[in-house]
């Protein structure tokens, strides 16, 4: 029981955080296809907006939550300018490239972010019921995004650029959009997270998380958002309960990634969706084959 | 002035580490079309396996370089095998090459993480001398043996892929897979041999750099970014492009940390080659290879 109630405290607390960031980058890369490898980077953006107006002037959770959001929105446009106006692939670079930069920025200002060592006693505004509640709000927005109007153009972007603009869709305007709005996720995941360990510093916002968050998303299937999900919840947990050190966690994600993509490209769930939809249907089938194999006995 | 001079000539030094990692990576590119995120991966692999052999046996110089690069090509047909070689025939998706190759190159590292990190190797010195002082300007003897290492690998490469039949096969299926094996080429061997060399240079590249700082697992992230950087700014898939670009980004680095110091380099990095894809999208070489991305 103890041991249940440890695990749900650092679900919430750990992985439904980072899973928040996360969602930033299913919206680039799941849905619109673009790689972005320094997606930590926005969650740092918003980690230190909200660590520092909390430290040093003292602001709410009501008016930091806001400034975070907006700070990793206006990030997501200074790098999204540049980065939708080049090829596919330097997306890719130009947004590792800001990761690194960033790190290094935040390692360099010691006087303002406390550099290497970090910041430390951020009031902590979270509680577990903050967390989840942002965590289903966030998912049902991203949830309704992906049947909006743009969503639909996201994914056309990712099945073929050229296809989607002839179709009339602007697709410089959709990947600023995009990028936006995933600099402003992953910026409010990193405000909750400072909010919750009380405690900031820049490492853990490397090349590395960025791209563990890539190995989620495809682990999960690349335009499934529940699969995201279940695969963040799965890939952050499953090192807990087997209290991995951080090397072989890593290890073992990787031959896990490895083999899905050699012998399940699509990812776990594919495009499917778990919605109510696939459910019934699958119950559906499940009740006919039941019907059948019954029918199948009759006529013995 | 004398100042400047030496700033140069660690810049091109610099530049000489980047132009191994970068063409390798540019082969690669040039006959998959898409870049192979594990090369750090292997890089660190190699690097490790030439500091054991010094631990262990107390090799030389010549003999680390020589088994490393054995090692590193070995590593990167077994990369070829494990996260391409699938793909190759069924998939043309990209994101599955990315997700692919990014997770052989953590996976590389981190299984070399699992055995050495939390303590920091280097190799023994390998020279006598270590800095010779010529007319005011000090030159690294490590730096300079690179360098010149570099220049003859290089050179040996580019003879081997003007010259000979297997060096052909490599350029020809740079520009065509189809017609490549119609005319005859085993295509398989062909790749598998691309991913030997490119992974004997990453070796290399590795051993230099554990020789002239210290060896530690992260650096294979650390100069798979860079290589990238390089080859973008060379032009993706461009050979010379790239070794130009590596000797540029070597001395806008060394330039930038006298400027503005080691910490903060970075950032002018990263400015420098935002403007620089701004202003030239197209790399130094000018080809506009249309990859799968």
């Amino acid at each position: 029981m103890q041991m249940f109630n440890y695990l749900l405290s650092y679900l919430i607390n750990n992985v439904f955080i980072l899973m928040i960031g996360m969602l930033g980058v299913y919206v680039l890369t799941g849905l619109t296809g673009m790689f972005s490898m320094g997606q930590a980077a926005f969650m740092a953006v918003g980690g230190y907006t909200a660590a520092m107006l909390a430290k040093f002037l003292h602001w709410p959770l009501i008016a930091t939550l806001p400034a975070s959001v907006l700070m990793g929105a206006l990030f997501g446009l200074l790098i999204g300018l540049p980065a939708v106006r080049l090829r596919r692939d330097y997306v890719a670079i130009v947004s590792l490239g800001f990761g690194e930069a960033l790190v290094a920025f935040l390692n360099n200002s010691a006087s303002l972010t406390g550099g290497a060592l970090g910041l430390t006693d951020i009031p902590k505004y979270t509680n577990e019921y903050i967390i989840i509640g942002a965590l289903v709000l966030i998912i049902a927005f991203i949830w309704n995004f992906k049947k909006s109007r743009f969503g639909r153009q996201c994914i056309a972007i990712k099945s073929d650029e050229l296809a989607a603009a002839s179709m009339g869709i602007n697709v410089a305007r959709v990947k600023l959009l995009v990028f936006v709005l995933a600099g402003a996720i992953s910026a409010l995941g990193g405000c909750l997270y400072v909010h919750t360990t009380t405690y900031l510093d820049s490492s853990a916002f490397g090349w590395d998380q960025s791209s563990m968050w890539i190995i989620m998303v495809f682990f999960g299937g690349i335009n499934s958002l529940t699969g995201s999900i279940f695969a963040g919840i799965i890939l952050g947990l499953i090192p807990e309960i087997l209290r991995f050190s951080n090397e072989l966690r890593i290890v073992i994600y990787c031959l896990l990634v490895l083999f899905i993509v050699n012998f399940r490209p699509e990812g776990l769930f594919g495009t499917v969706e778990w919605d109510m939809r696939t459910i019934r249907r699958g119950i559906g089938k499940l009740s006919g084959r039941i019907k059948a194999v019954r029918a199948r006995k009759d006529v013995k | 002035m004398n100042y400047y001079i030496q700033l140069l000539v660690n810049g091109i030094s610099t530049g000489a580490v980047y132009a191994i990692i970068a063409v390798g990576w540019a082969l690669i590119f040039s006959i998959l079309k898409f870049s192979n995120f594990a090369h750090g991966g292997t890089m660190v692999c190699s690097a490790y396996a030439g500091m054991l052999l010094t631990r262990l046996v107390g090799a030389n110089l010549p003999l680390v370089l020589v088994i490393s690069a054995l090692f590193g090509g070995l590593v990167n047909v077994g990369v070829e095998f494990i996260s391409f070689h699938r793909l190759r025939q069924s998939s043309k998706q990209v994101l599955l090459y990315f997700v692919s190759s990014i997770t052989m190159g953590l996976l590389l590292q981190n299984i070399v993480a699992l055995k050495f990190s939390g303590i920091f190797y280097s190799f023994p010195n390998f020279f006598p001398v270590r800095f010779l002082n010529w007319g005011g300007i000090t030159f690294d003897v490590a730096d300079i043996t690179m360098l010149c290492i570099a220049a003859v690998s290089i050179a040996a490469l580019v003879t081997v892929l003007r010259r000979t039949r297997v060096g052909i096969s490599i350029r020809a299926l740079s520009m065509d897979l189809g017609a490549t094996s119609l005319m005859g080429v085993n295509v398989n061997f062909v790749v598998l041999t691309t991913f030997f060399v490119a992974g004997a240079l990453a070796a290399i590249a590795g051993v230099f750099v554990g020789v002239r700082t210290i060896l530690s697992p992260q650096m294979g992230t650390l100069y798979t970014v860079k290589g990238f950087m390089v080859c973008v700014i060379g032009g993706l898939g461009s050979l010379s492009g790239a070794l130009w670009a590596a000797i540029l980004l070597g001395l806008v680095e060394t330039f930038l940390t006298a400027l503005i110091g080691a910490g903060l380099a970075p950032v002018g990095t990263f400015l420098f080659m935002l403007v620089f894809l701004i202003l030239r999208p197209q790399g130094i070489a000018g080809q506009f290879v249309t990859d799968k991305a």
